[in-house]
């Protein structure tokens, strides 16, 4: 199945599990959970389904497009349904029947993996699920986000599209597999893995990437203090995604490291506070 | 009255397979108490655990539970009734309070005196409703490793709860467990929809399951497993390993075994054979396969769930995924060898061995200059101190290699390939590669004695440093394994008959500072603890492992003293033993009351008496006899020897008075008894000896 398709049909299937179909935030992340409609939509009681395709960034994981299954940037697909009912494990099965994968012609197991998000200060139980031995998602049930215990409880599922495709595919190399009839992965994606890894390891500019993170940590304060927490959480964005540049570069020493993840901790959960306090100004008062 | 059997199975989402044997075992104490509160006898009760459920069947539960009789103790016996023959208002009260009338009350003899007594029937309860409370009760106690929340009632269990089913015999146990309530519907094997099926009753559960191509039973998943493997060595002309590790872990991965087998390109052989197996077995859970000559084969042996329909599509899988993991090990496997083990060896300096003790280099050093001091204690002329001395300075290289790095359990086992690599001689690439064995109590030892040497400097190095920190196990803390590495000392020692003082070892130990008097007398009373273990498994009785403890603490030679305990449980079986014993001790006594302690010999001129005399003379003649026995070891020999001073000390005992008025006569008498005492304690400590 070609990849736009495998995206087609989980938006059709999950459209159909009355999830709105959200599409990508427009700044870099590390990992579909940055979403603000994850980040946020987990912290309170208010239902919530949605779904939605997140190009994710992890600089350091670039390889100059040379490693067949290693990227800077790849997509995943994100499901976040709270509260999940009782057959979600069913239901998520059958999101694979959607893509002409089919439980009894497949070896699926569920691996033990609980989820932690340092910068996030969130963490969750789960697994990972193997499809004939290969890794294509991850199951999690949010326990805490942005240090919060949450209630009701989150079920968060991130296919790796890419992994997927792979599979689907029966292609060893991700910039083998075919976008749609005419186009590969590899032709829309090479360039661009190949001048970012550039960028990444040798070009980006580490006292700039420090002096950014300074300023939006300034700007978020005075956001928050104001109570307009979105525009400061996409600047917790923007501070997670020059640490990863510096990290990439090599720049952060292991004892800065803990100090700029917690850094960052800090911010989110001063956003996701705000947030609970506007949604839920009795809770706030007691 | 019909017995019954009742069935509770907690259904799941993918528990794993680390948690479930603690649960079984959980499920079948927990019931086995609250039945027992309940009066709820039963013929047999059992648990079992698969990926999604968790069961616990009982046997033999009677409908109802056992009527009791509970007594109540009242106000004293004489206000049952006043003088006029009226129940007096306690009496009536007190009968009141436990439900009966005070002409039903009867009269005990209790420590106050005479007080009245209720006696109230407790009539039996229905066993589904006992179960009814005792299942949600059990559920909630179990201990997970980690547990979570996911629904509004947020009750905590190790993954969501989704199906409850609870019979006794046709009956329903109704109860609610976090939003579930209790049926009798249970659901199929998952690979084929986990199809709802409703169970009769609780004695029909275990087959409707297995016709649902799910076997509850542990062990039913493991004689299909281990038949299937059979079949397929069979088939292939070739023997799958069946790894007992893999075997049960696999039996909680799945509920219905299916073997895949599949084959993976020759080249990857070229890889250690611990390498290859590890990849296969760490994160795919595959067995490996190999000829009769053991030698590794291509192919491997993965488990899936279930049915065989696609097993082409899970072949590949399993194929591809496990060929993209020997690539990388092949990747760093080449690179390692290139690096090379002097440039493994140089890089680490760089590794913090623990904060206060420097770099692994600086511990490789210590281990080495161990290794040294072991040499020169052993003494054995055909140890080859050279390879010993070359191969120490690599035990750690290959911490810093790659393939260490992702599988850290091949530590030891890489450094061999590399030293061999590195044209070291066998006996040098060996004792790189067996320098942490053993690995357990039961695991094989360095194979040679040079291994035997560096493994112990190892050893000996991890257990000075942290008694030196203070860095000492206590009660169930030990994060550095000084249990494990002081029992693998203790049992290289004693099953390559090394002969060597331990106590001069550690206290020669490079360190920060000396091992001084306390914590060495720590360590070598922590070495002992182990070898205590060992001698006890051997069959010694404790008294007489303690008998011998002090010359361990002195000498530091776990060699000599098992010689001693043995030799003492062989010779503690003649008649005479026990008498000698407690002669012995009787003397010891006598001397510490008169705290008597001097050394130097009796005067025979000061003798009264002839058994005086002749104890004397048979000490001198046993004091020759014993220095040649000692002098070899024999200490059966010796204790046969004290033995046989029996008559004669007895005779004394019986015939000299020790603490007589005479100052002189006295000390004299003294100083025979201790010259006998010390002939003793040159064999071992009788005194710790019990009848």
């Amino acid at each position: 199945m070609n990849f736009q398709d495998i995206i087609l049909r989980f938006d059709a299937y999950w459209g159909k599990q009355g999830c709105a179909i959200v599409q990508p935030y427009d700044l870099e992340k590390g990992a579909g959970t940055f979403n603000p409609a994850t980040f946020f939509g987990s912290l309170t009681a208010k239902p919530m389904k949605v779904a939605y395709v997140e190009p994710t960034r992890r600089p350091a994981d670039g390889r100059f497009g040379e490693n067949p299954n290693r990227l800077a940037k790849y997509y995943q697909y994100q499901v976040v349904i709270k509260p999940p009912s009782g057959d979600i494990q069913r239901i998520y099965l059958n999101s694979l029947k959607a893509i002409g994968i089919r439980h009894e012609e497949h070896d699926i197991r569920w691996i033990e993996d609980d989820w932690e998000s340092p910068t996030l200060g969130a963490s969750g139980v789960g697994w990972e699920v193997w499809l004939d031995g290969m890794e294509v998602t991850q199951f999690t049930y949010f326990q805490q986000m942005a240090s919060f215990e949450l209630n009701p409880i989150s079920a968060e599922i991130t296919y790796g599209l890419e992994r997927l495709a792979m599979f689907s595919q029966k292609k060893k190399n991700v910039y083998d597999l075919m976008w749609n009839d005419r186009v590969t992965y590899g032709e829309m994606h090479k360039l661009q893995e190949r001048q970012f890894s550039h960028y990444n390891f040798e070009y980006a500019d580490v006292a700039g990437l420090r002096r950014n993170f300074e300023d939006y940590e300034r700007e978020i304060a005075v956001l928050i203090k104001d109570g307009h927490y979105l525009p400061a959480y996409d600047l917790v964005m923007k501070c997670s995604h020059s640490f990863n540049l510096m990290d990439a570069r090599g720049a952060v020493s292991v004892s800065e490291r803990v100090a700029l993840m917690h850094r960052i901790r800090d911010l989110a959960k001063a956003c996701a506070s705000a947030h609970v306090r506007a949604s839920e100004p009795v809770n706030s008062i007691q | 009255m019909t017995k019954r059997d009742a069935l509770l199975e907690i259904r799941i989402e993918n528990i794993p397979a680390r948690f479930i044997t603690s649960a079984e075992t959980q499920l079948e104490t927990r019931a086995r108490e609250l039945l027992a509160e309940a009066f709820l006898p039963f013929g047999g009760l059992k648990a079992y655990g698969t990926y999604k459920r968790l069961v616990l069947h009982i046997t033999g539960l009677p409908a109802r539970s056992e009527e009791r009789t509970r007594k109540a103790m009242g106000p004293p016996a004489k206000l049952w009734k006043d003088a006029g023959g009226n129940f007096t208002p306690q009496s009536a009260g007190f009968a009141k309070a436990q439900g009966t009338t005070p002409d039903k009350l009867t009269v005990e003899t209790a420590p106050k005196g005479e007080v009245l007594v209720a006696l109230k029937k407790i009539p039996g309860r229905p066993a589904a409703k006992i179960l009814a409370g005792i299942f949600p009760e059990i559920m909630a106690g179990l201990d997970f490793p980690k547990t979570m929340v996911w629904e509004e009632t947020r009750v905590r269990f190790a993954r969501p709860v989704r199906g409850l089913l609870a019979l006794y015999g046709e009956k329903i146990v109704p109860f609610a467990f976090a939003g579930v309530k209790s049926g009798r519907l249970t659901a199929g094997l998952s690979a084929k929809g986990s199809r709802r099926i409703a169970v009769a009753s609780a004695e029909k559960y275990f087959r409707a399951l297995e016709n649902a191509n799910v076997l509850v039973r542990d062990e039913d998943r493991a004689r299909m497993l281990e038949k299937e493997l059979e079949q397929v060595s069979k088939r292939m002309k070739l023997e799958v390993e069946a790894d007992p590790e893999l075997l049960t872990e696999n039996l909680y991965l799945v509920e219905y075994p299916v073997c895949v087998v599949g084959s993976y390109s020759q080249e990857f052989l070229k890889l250690p054979a611990e390498l290859v197996h590890l990849v296969m077995k760490k994160q795919l859970k595959f067995f490996a396969v190999c000829d009769s000559r053991k030698k590794l084969q291509p192919y491997f042996v993965g488990i899936r769930d279930g049915v065989s329909r696609g097993q082409k599509n899970v072949e590949e899988g399993f194929k591809n995924v496990l060929e993209a993991r020997f690539k990388d090990a092949i990747f760093f496997y080449t690179r390692d060898l290139a690096v090379g083990l002097d440039e493994l060896a140089a890089g680490l300096k760089a590794v913090t061995f623990q904060e206060k003790l420097g770099s692994m280099q600086d511990k490789t050093e210590r281990v080495s200059d161990i290794a040294a001091l072991l040499c020169e204690s052993i003494k054995v002329p055909e140890l080859n101190t050279g390879e010993i001395k070359k191969a120490a300075r690599y035990v750690y290289a290959d911490l810093t290699s790659n393939v260490v790095r992702e599988f850290t359990e091949l530590q030891g086992v890489m450094g061999y390939y590399y030293a061999q690599n590195a044209k070291l001689s066998e006996t040098a690439a060996k004792a790189v590669g067996e320098f942490y064995r053993p690995l357990n109590a039961k695991s094989p030892l360095p194979s040679s004695p040079e291994s035997s040497v560096l493994s112990l400097a190892g050893k000996v190095d991890n257990l000075v440093s942290d008694f030196l920190l203070g860095l000492i196990p206590s009660g169930s803390a030990d994060p550095h394994g000084l249990r494990r590495q002081a029992m693998g000392i203790a049992r290289i020692i004693l099953e390559n008959n090394i002969s060597l003082d331990l106590k001069a070892v550690c206290r020669n130990a490079p360190a920060t500072v000396p091992l001084n008097s306390e914590p060495l007398l720590q360590l070598l009373d922590f070495i002992w603890q182990r070898a205590e273990v060992i001698f006890e498994e051997a069959g010694f009785r404790f008294d007489e492992i303690k008998a011998v403890k002090e010359f361990f603490m002195k000498d530091g030679n776990l060699l000599d003293c098992r010689r001693r305990i043995a030799d003492l449980h062989s010779v503690r079986k003649n008649p005479d033993f026990d008498a000698l014993a407690m002669a012995f001790k009787r003397a010891k006594n006598i001397l510490k009351q008169a705290e008597f302690a001097s050394d130097s010999a009796p005067a025979e001129l000061l003798f009264e008496k002839d058994e005086e005399r002749l104890l004397c003379s048979d000490i001198r003649a046993l004091s020759v006899k014993l220095n040649g026995y000692l002098a070899d070891r024999d200490y059966a020999k010796s204790l046969v020897e004290l033995v046989s001073i029996k008559g004669n000390l007895d005779n004394f005992f019986v015939k000299v008075m020790v603490m007589v008025e005479d100052a002189a006569v006295r000390e004299n008498r003294l100083k025979l008894i201790k010259s006998l005492v010390n002939l003793f304690e040159d064999v071992a400590d009788l005194s710790q000896l019990q009848q």
